[in-house]
């Protein structure tokens, strides 16, 4: 099977996916108790307003009509207005994606070096002091939840010292020093979180493919240490370092809703939230689904990357 | 300015002494009781100055934000509403109505008819000249056809508004009400432009600051009205909004001078702000409460000697100190407020009985019967805690509360006027007319305990014409008397009103009706530099 048709099969799969899921996310919106007009209107809500504002949002057609119109528009590119603000939805989200993205982007950049480092450092010499040292502190640091890294990060840097900002107003505009700065303490909260992960799968990994046979004969053969760690055991660890970073980055996008709203980040986590509460169900659905694809291209992208690194997955058993 | 004004900056540049001004101040009908809150407001610090920008950390930014005042829904929406707009009406810390760009009225025959004669020299942002036509047009917009304005019930008592001239409209409404004055001091009834109904981006309005930068759910910014009519400011060159939701992060960012003004403290935090040399806490007692509504059409609370063992049950004193630590003040089980001048005081405060509790929950037949009862932080912050200590004092006489936390975001809509037994909460309201017409007249959609009582309904109507003050005093003493013998309604306590600022920012005054100076600040507001 050559690599281009596994790839379209995959891509195939992930539309299925995506379509599957829109349903689930429709029907899990229309269970949801309440419904927009009463989360608009709150204490102030009378049956006369309730219908009036039913009515001026379209929510009186049946469901399935709606969905359909909503997939259609979907597919078209029309992303649809919020039925809360009327805004239109693809402004909504283009800010907000491309905060995410930039956060997200700086913490991989950090945290996937730093992570296969320290995990190959630890694979080195399992159980040595190195390898102790970088265990425990990774551990520690996942163990620790990220609201309580969050606030004594800011307590210490922003408050007390004053060195830093204590929330990450991004806007558009901003220069670079000044995005730099708001970027430090959610960047280290969220390294914190997702390093361990990472450090923890890499040093398996590797240490997996240092006791296999193989390696033994590379060892006997005289093969230097680094040359055995970086052309042997790391490109046969890399299908579950890479399943791994994808998983990471995945949750970097769609799931880092504690440190968006501590750092009162524009982030879409948050958006997605407000908008449950609101029960603004287009940007709910369009959320979901941007986070959906997200992890379906990601874990294609691992597939690939474990596919492309290891020729053997290629051909089925 | 205002003669008060005057006469505090007189003492404060020591031009006057204390006495001198006190005797004022005795002169101008201002009460020695208020007068230390005037002093010891920090709105006067010294001249204002100038320039500088003012950051807010609001308690949300959301998308559902507008600037069309018929759409407000959150405290930060009026808030930036109140920067662009001005009201006809405004409302004194007094709770009395204050010409505003309505510069004088008067009642006609009785008090069914209301004469306005509107400000001359006010400008829109764009240039155009403010006259009755947009008064009309902007009343109007409450109460025609689809609107879905919170405001319509109270606008809806206007029959027809007719202008004579530029500069004079008439109200005619379908009954007499002596309140309509202040009644149009709401925060909704802000004048907007006639025709006017796209708010989306730079809105027009006549207020102290103009629209630069509005999008909804991210970002609003507002620059100095350099025109502006009023001559108690604006100073500030720039208000930014900020919406900042968790509690820890708005007080970091205070803290830490991100944001240089925050709106809605936890009283929890509030020694977290003490202890800070860079900040100040702002506090206004105010006629805002958390209550237990009871309904008194259905199981079990339509129990007359159920109601009085819980009545007698809690310990308001230990809710005031423990949930509100201290900032706020007990409830008498009507919803009128010691800082309201109707407030009666002849009724006898209900204090915390367990002997008379158990007495009562015995008589009901309900000793140690579970009965459910619907707390949540929705109606206010610290009403969740409140309603735990009520569990805990109603326990000692003999009534067994079993508390239930429902899902937040359905509160209003499947548990409050739908559970027997449920916390809720209201702001205050300038008159206690609006208050006893919203929650406990009879056929009040929002009569939350379904109290329905032929004279208290009686007694509202007469008073909505009646406008001798003391007259009317003695009528709604009646009511509250009404409410807290006869009702489902229970103050758990009068919440006050607490925001901070940093140090260098002034001009932030007290007002029992709404935080910030009643919404208001942007105007008064400034920075020593």
């Amino acid at each position: 099977m050559t690599l281009t048709v596994l790839i379209a099969r995959r891509l195939l799969l992930g539309v299925l996916i995506l379509l599957i899921v829109s349903v689930l996310v429709f029907i899990g919106t229309e269970i949801l108790p309440g419904d927009v007009a009463q989360a608009i209107l709150g204490q102030g809500a009378t049956p006369e307003l309730i219908e009036t504002v039913r009515e001026r949002l379209g929510l009186n057609a049946p469901a399935y009509q709606r969905y359909f119109t909503w997939l259609g528009n979907l597919l078209t590119g029309n992303l649809g207005t919020s039925l809360v603000s009327q805004a239109d939805i693809a402004d909504l989200i283009g800010e907000r994606i491309f905060n995410t993205v930039l956060l997200a982007g700086i913490t991989a950049l950090i945290a996937v070096p730093l992570a296969i480092c320290l995990g190959l450092l630890s694979a080195l010499k399992p159980d040595s002091w190195t390898d102790r040292i970088i265990s425990t502190v990774s551990l520690s640091l996942i163990s620790l939840p990220d609201f309580l890294v969050a606030i004594l990060l800011v307590s210490i840097f922003a408050v007390q010292l004053g060195w830093l900002p204590a929330i990450a107003n991004m806007r558009p505009g901003q220069d670079f020093f000044t995005i730099a700065r708001m970027m430090v303490l959610p960047v280290t909260v969220l390294v914190f979180t997702v390093l361990a992960h990472m450090v923890r799968m890499t040093r398996t990994a590797v240490i997996n493919v240092l006791s296999s046979p193989a390696t033994e004969m590379a060892i006997l053969k005289g093969v230097p240490r680094w040359r055995l760690l970086f052309v042997h055991a790391l490109p046969n660890a890399l299908a579950p370092i890479a399943n791994v970073v994808a998983l990471n980055l995945a949750y970097l996008i769609s799931g880092i809703v504690v440190v968006e709203t501590l750092f009162n980040f524009t982030g879409l986590g948050r958006l997605m939230v407000e908008a449950v509460t609101t029960r603004d169900i287009p940007v709910v659905q369009v959320c979901a689904m941007i986070f959906c694809s997200v992890y379906v291209l990601l874990n294609l992208v691992a597939d690939v990357i474990s596919i492309v690194s290891n020729p053997r997955l290629r051909y089925p058993k | 300015m205002s003669k008060q004004d005057e006469l505090l900056k007189a003492l404060h540049n020591k031009k006057i002494s204390r006495r001198d001004f006190l005797m004022g101040m005795g002169a101008l009908g201002v009460s020695a009781a208020v007068m230390p809150s005037l002093l010891a407001t920090p709105a006067h610090a010294g001249e204002p100055q100038k320039g500088g920008k003012i950051t807010v950390g609001v308690e949300a930014m959301q998308a559902k934000d507008s600037l069309d005042p018929t759409q407000y829904f959150s405290t930060a929406n009026i808030l930036m509403g109140f920067s662009v707009y001005d009201g006809l009406v405004n409302r004194g810390a007094d709770l009395k109505p204050v010409p505003w760009l309505a510069e004088s009225w008067e009642s006609g025959t009785d008090a069914s008819e209301w004469i306005f004669e509107l400000r001359k020299d006010v400008k829109w942002h764009d240039g155009k000249p403010f006259t009755a036509d947009d008064v009309i047009y902007s009343c109007g917009r409450h109460t025609r056809e689809g609107t879905e304005s919170p405001a319509k019930g109270y606008m809806s008592q206007i029959q027809e508004m007719t202008k004579d001239g530029d500069h004079v409209v008439k109200f005619k409404l379908k009954a007499p009400n002596a309140d309509f004055p202040i009644i149009l001091s709401d925060t909704r009834v802000q004048i907007s432009q006639k025709g006017y109904e796209d708010f989306a981006n730079t809105t027009v309005g006549t207020g102290p600051f103009k629209v630069k930068e509005w999008k909804a759910g991210s970002r609003y910014v507002f620059e100095r009205n350099e025109d502006y009519w009023g001559s108690d400011g604006p100073w500030v060159d720039e208000i930014e909004f900020l919406g900042i939701g968790d509690i820890t992060a708005r007080v970091n960012a205070l803290l830490s001078g991100d944001i240089n003004v925050m709106l809605e403290l936890d009283p929890k935090a509030v020694k977290l702000i003490e202890r800070n040399k860079k900040v100040d806490l702002l506090r206004s007692p105010s006629g805002a409460y958390v209550n237990l509504a009871m309904m008194l059409d259905r199981e079990p609370t339509n129990n007359a000697d159920f109601r009085q063992a819980l009545k007698y049950g809690i310990d308001r004193e230990q809710i005031v100190k423990n949930v509100f630590k201290g900032y706020g003040s007990v409830g008498n089980d009507h919803p009128i407020s010691p800082a309201d001048p109707y407030f009666c005081s002849d009724i006898e405060q209900r204090t915390y009985d367990p002997d008379k509790a158990r007495f009562h929950i015995k008589k009901a037949g309900m000793e140690g019967k579970s009965i459910d009862l619907y707390a949540s932080d929705v109606p206010g912050a610290g009403a969740l805690s409140a309603c735990q200590v009520v569990q805990q004092s109603a326990k000692k006489g003999g009534i067994n509360l079993n508390l239930i936390n429902p899902p937040a975001d359905t509160y209003w809509s499947a548990v409050w006027i739908k559970k027997p037994l449920v916390v809720s909460g209201w702001d205050m309201r300038p008159v206690p007319d609006l208050m006893f017409s919203i929650a406990f007249k009879g056929d009040s959609d929002w009569n939350e305990t379904k109290f329905k009582n032929d004279q208290f309904d009686k007694l509202l109507m007469e008073a909505r014409s009646t406008v001798d003050f003391d007259k009317r005093k003695e009528m709604y003493c009646e009511m509250q008397r009404l409410i807290q013998d006869e009702g489902g309604h229970s103050t758990l306590a009068f919440r006050d009103i607490l925001d901070a600022k940093a140090k260098n920012v002034h001009g932030i005054s007290e007002h029992p009706s709404g935080p910030l100076g009643f919404y208001q600040f942007a105007r008064t507001v400034w920075i020593e530099s």
